[in-house]
């Protein structure tokens, strides 16, 4: 009834364990990818500190969710000023620390948008075996450059397509453009753009986005994005 | 964000950390109690999908599992959830949590951290002794996957708790559609639609133990691994060989513990490949959960600490962990003696070896089982090795220690006498209840026999001790 020590078609058996390091299978990454509005605007009401201890603690949360399935990992893009720079590349979740973004300038969501299109293309950033992305569009204002050619591209690439899209609007200042903006981001009648036209609401949203995002990872199929659930919804609109 | 629900008799429950998650929801603790929260999710009408759940649930009230570790639904939850409340066991965390590997982790360690081959198999054959114990009784358990499966959080512990009981179904019962965990549901489940049985739970069953003993799911090899989502998908889906396919190697893994047959039995080894190559197409060629359980005890039986290092090894066997060659062990072997009733007085004197034969008559069978036993730490033999039928498999009858050389001491914790016999016959040991003996080993004589019995004649079962060096096997 003892087994036999090994068998020819596994040459490592003879190894003792100890000795080769073996490794398990690493988690498929999960990214999450936030387009965070950083014009000078977001200084008002102190909409940016808001923005930034929202997005920690997101991360956060983030990085506490331990599931064999998927390991999430973070990005961002902030935009300000004349241009969008990536300010945190995509890395795991359970090894980020949030640099906060400081408000500038204009509102360069085009340039944000073109950025996000290179880096989900990019397979060292988001590997062929990661699942299907979430990307986040923060935004209190109109866009200050030529945003419609980029968010064509954006939504015609194939992860750009593929992805979760969730916006919000922050404040005052979302007019009819504006929301239009976000809308065509969204692009899913389905999942409306969040408003947070009282800062207070702001981690709100990212309490909800927290709970998407988790429930994907322990989700037996991440790949499958759960229905919105309209009750949930309803205080965020 | 939701820190609270209620249920139908309006108390409030304050949720707690997560414990599981289903193929349908989420098992939370409830905060300060022993209970935990099933919440299902939503897809389309409340009202529909509440109906189900409660006719689902009373059947289950009404099925024979009280004294079985599965937890018991209480009460329904009130709007708008749709979910129940139901028993919990203090200090238990899911399996997903505790027995798959985490993130970056130092594997070796960790699997040796968490209990290591003795406690995972200690831990899977509960399981499976508890999902045979179902099937038993006619009911199915129909999502064996390591988030319903909860195990004790000290590693020194291994008792299980099965949380998903709205699952259970009469395996005659065919009006739900199979609820499975991806990875996990059997091929007839995935892709043929069939309903839950006895033989998908033993399949799920076979993958988690996989799963579990090895750090590496049976499906997902090499290239499933860093091949994108769909891959996977395809794994899970098993329109690709297992890892160690005996013809097929194609799906080869390098993932988790290497070498995997040294971690086994000979059985064991033999039913994983039953399961996942004859039996994925044919659920009958499949080991039941009966099979499993008693296979992975008669395992957890022949497994003993490495001296070189703080892993486990089987008797006679080199340590798989740091190759340490094995010095002497001692082994029980487990017989079944027949009575004369059995065989005839004549057969048993012609018999060519008369050192297998108790007094005249009779003959001794193996039983095989084989118990080894660790120097320094007393064995608890139990109605499962002593015992031709047992109501109780783990009822202990009497505790072996050994000193690592050529001393054993037995020791009576039953409630019945049992008799030491030396190898040649010639002396005949009486221990009462609560008493104890030592014998000595020797090279050149028959091992001495414990019979769990007064009665040398009558059918009974009896242990033999040996200690084998290295340059012999078990047997």
């Amino acid at each position: 009834m003892i087994g036999e020590e090994s068998t020819p078609s596994e040459p490592q058996a003879a190894e003792p364990i100890m000795s080769v390091r073996p490794r398990s299978a690493t988690p498929r990454p999960l990214p999450v990818l936030v387009l965070a509005d950083a014009s000078g605007s977001m200084a008002e009401d102190d909409k940016i500190g808001v923005l930034n201890r929202s997005i920690a603690a997101m991360f956060r949360d983030f990085a506490a969710q331990d599931s064999p399935r998927g390991l999430i990992h973070v990005g961002a893009i902030a935009f300000a000023g004349e241009e969008a720079r990536l300010h945190l590349p995509m890395t795991p979740a359970p090894s980020v620390a949030w640099r906060d973004l400081q408000p500038f300038g204009r509102t360069p969501i085009g340039a944000a948008l073109s950025l996000a299109t290179e880096l989900l293309a990019d397979d060292r950033v988001v590997p062929g075996r990661a699942f299907t992305p979430t990307v986040i569009l923060v935004s209190d204002g109109r866009p200050t450059d030529e945003w419609q050619r980029e968010m064509e591209r954006f939504l015609d690439s194939k992860r750009g397509r593929g992805a979760l899209r969730i916006a919000v609007g922050i404040g005052q200042d979302i007019d009819e453009e504006a929301q239009h903006v976000l809308e065509t981001f969204v692009a899913n009648p389905a999942m409306p753009v969040f408003r947070a036209q009282d800062v207070n609401r702001i981690p709100q949203f990212f309490r909800w986005v927290t709970m998407r995002v988790t429930e994907r990872v322990h989700s037996v199929k991440p790949d499958t994005i759960p229905p919105l659930d309209p009750q949930e919804l309803q205080d965020l609109i | 964000m939701e820190a609270t629900v209620r249920d139908v008799r309006g108390r409030t429950l304050p949720l707690a950390e997560r414990l599981g998650h289903g193929a349908e929801g989420h098992v939370n603790r409830v905060r300060d109690s022993p209970l935990a929260v099933k919440r299902l999710f939503l897809r389309g009408s409340r009202a529909h999908h509440a109906g189900l759940l409660e006719e689902r649930l009373r059947a289950v009230a009404r099925m024979p599992i009280e004294d079985l570790p599965v937890a018991r639904p209480l009460v329904m939850l009130a709007e708008p959830d749709v979910g129940f409340v139901m028993e919990l066991l203090d200090d238990m965390v899911p399996l997903e949590q505790q027995m798959l590997p985490p993130y970056e982790v130092e594997l070796v360690a960790w699997y040796l951290a968490t209990g290591g081959l003795r406690r995972r198999l200690r831990v899977l054959a509960r399981l499976a002794g508890t999902l045979a114990a179902l099937h038993s009784r006619g009911v199915v358990y129909g999502d064996p996957s390591p988030g319903n499966v909860l195990v004790s959080e000290p590693t020194d512990q291994d008792q299980i708790w099965l949380v998903d009981p709205d699952n259970l179904a009469v395996e005659s019962d065919g009006s739900r559609s199979a609820v499975y965990t991806p990875g996990y549901g059997a091929p007839e489940l995935v892709s043929r639609g069939s309903r839950i049985s006895t033989l998908s739970d033993a399949f799920a069953f076979a993958v988690l133990a996989h799963h579990t003993l090895f750090a590496a799911h049976p499906f997902v090899g090499d290239e499933v691994d860093d091949g994108p989502v769909e891959l996977e998908e395809a794994a899970h889906a098993y329109r690709m060989p297992w890892i160690d396919h005996s013809e097929d190697r194609s799906n080869a893994s390098t993932l988790g513990l290497p070498g995997r047959q040294r971690l086994l039995t000979r059985t064991l080894t033999g039913y994983f490949r039953a399961t996942f190559e004859e039996g994925l197409r044919a659920p009958a060629r499949r080991p039941s959960c009966a099979d499993w359980a008693t296979a992975l005890w008669q395992a957890v039986d022949a497994l003993i600490s490495c001296r070189s290092c703080s892993g486990h090894r089987f008797a006679a066997r080199a340590c798989p962990w740091c190759g340490a060659t094995p010095g002497s062990d001692l082994v029980c072997r487990v017989w079944l003696h027949a009575g004369p009733d059995v065989f005839s007085l004549a057969r048993a004197e012609e018999a060519p070896d008369p050192g297998r034969v108790v007094g005249a008559r009779g003959w001794n069978i193996p039983a095989g089982e084989l118990v080894a036993i660790d120097s320094g730490r007393p064995f608890e033999l139990t109605a499962r090795h002593g015992e031709i039928r047992s109501d109780d498999p783990h009822r202990p009858l009497s505790t072996v220690s050994w000193d690592g050389g050529s001393r054993v001491r037995v020791a009576n914790v039953g409630v019945r006498a049992v008799l030491l016999v030396s190898g040649d016959g010639q002396v005949h040991r009486r221990l009462p209840p609560g008493r104890d003996a030592e014998i000595e080993l020797r090279p050149d004589v028959p091992p001495w026999r414990l019979c769990f019995t007064s009665d040398p004649l009558s059918p009974h079962r009896q242990v033999t001790f040996d200690v084998v060096g290295p340059a012999r096997t078990g047997r």
